[in-house]
């Protein structure tokens, strides 16, 4: 036997049994929302789908959505491919060198920054040495905290300029 | 259309330049479809379309390419997880710039709860196959006609009316009986 339904029953109908997203229900993932809507989702997964879809107002205009924007043909302004565009640099190129030695010396490239540095702190060592030796070195400041006459003049002359009747 | 093998996505992940370029040539036209839908009813300037839109491309870069990484091209076409991608992304954007007004401010009728039906809390599980709920889904809560859920769906049209029915007769008769006891 067919029943018929006239539309307005047919909506309360609906309206009395429209299932309510649920807290706690599992999400769905992006890529089976696009299985189900590529028709690539086995039974078990387009179950799942569907019972969120039907729960799911956001959800079900999301598929929809997602799958008239999957075969627009309408292109995108200029402006937002440039955007897009310059997201990514391009990999900066080494220039290859020309010449022999050019060519030997980059052979040599993971040595160079190593070398660079090793540079750098022999020369910090020459200028610090050299000003060592210039200053007289460590035994003649030696020496000269020795001599405890020629500090204690200046130090305890009590009859000095600042000393004494002051 | 073209098809999705056409990008190299493992050199697109791996900073190819070249494949950004062409995935981007080859996918603003559903990223921009997509985000134009996301605004819906709003009215978008020419720059809230294209400022959406970059932001879609950039989380598609973020985190070194994240998001392209985790796509398994097997599962699904990419088109398609592009669309879902932007979409929501779309949405979550608008969601942040809307604009918070202090809760005083509100009318009462505004913060209003709309009441939930009881009735609908006592629809046991399993009277509606899955499928039975979203065709009534799709044909009362947004006025889809038969031939679009067929679309959808991949399935004959005269197969969604038939679903259709099936979904009704089960629900009268489940009223029925449940004012009847």
């Amino acid at each position: 036997m067919t029943e018929e339904f006239d539309p307005s029953e047919a909506r309360r109908l609906w309206r009395r049994a429209a299932p309510r997203p649920q807290h706690g229900q599992a999400a769905i993932d992006p890529l089976d929302l696009a299985a189900w809507i590529d028709g690539r989702a086995d039974a078990g997964l387009t179950a799942r789908v569907e019972r969120s879809l039907a729960a799911d107002a956001s959800l079900l205009e999301t598929a929809l959505a997602a799958r008239a924007a999957a075969e627009a043909v309408e292109p995108a302004p200029d402006r937002l491919l440039v955007r897009a565009r310059a997201m990514v640099a391009p990999a900066v190129a080494t220039p290859r060198p020309a010449g022999f030695f050019a060519r030997l010396g980059a052979q040599f490239d993971p040595w160079q920054r190593r070398l660079e540095w090793a540079a750098v702190g022999a020369c910090f060592m020459i200028a610090a040495s050299g000003g060592f030796f210039i200053g007289g070195g460590l035994g003649d400041n030696i020496a000269m905290a020795d001599e405890p006459a020629e500090f204690a003049l200046l130090g305890d002359d009590s009859t000095g300029l600042f000393g004494g009747g002051i | 259309m073209q098809q999705d093998a056409e990008i190299d996505l493992k050199a697109l992940v791996g900073g190819d330049k070249r494949s950004w370029d062409a995935f981007c040539a080859r996918y603003a036209p559903t990223i921009h479809a997509a985000v134009r839908r996301a605004f819906g009813t709003f009215r978008p300037t020419q720059d809230d379309l294209l400022d959406a839109g970059q932001e879609v491309f950039l989380k598609l870069c973020r985190d070194d390419y994240r998001l392209l990484r985790e796509f398994d091209p097997a599962k699904a076409k990419l088109a398609t997880w592009i669309g879902i991608i932007a979409y929501s992304t779309t949405v979550d954007w608008l969601r942040r710039r809307r604009p918070t007004s202090n809760i005083d401010d509100v009318p009462e009728s505004a913060l209003a709860v709309e009441p939930v039906e009881k009735e609908s809390l006592t629809i046991p599980d399993g009277l509606l196959t899955e499928r039975q709920a979203l065709v009534l889904k799709m044909i009362y809560d947004r006025d889809m006609d038969v031939a679009e859920i067929a679309a959808v769906l991949r399935i004959e049209a005269q197969t969604v009316r038939s679903t259709h029915h099936k979904a009704l007769t089960r629900l009268r008769e489940h009223f029925r009986d449940s004012a009847g006891g």
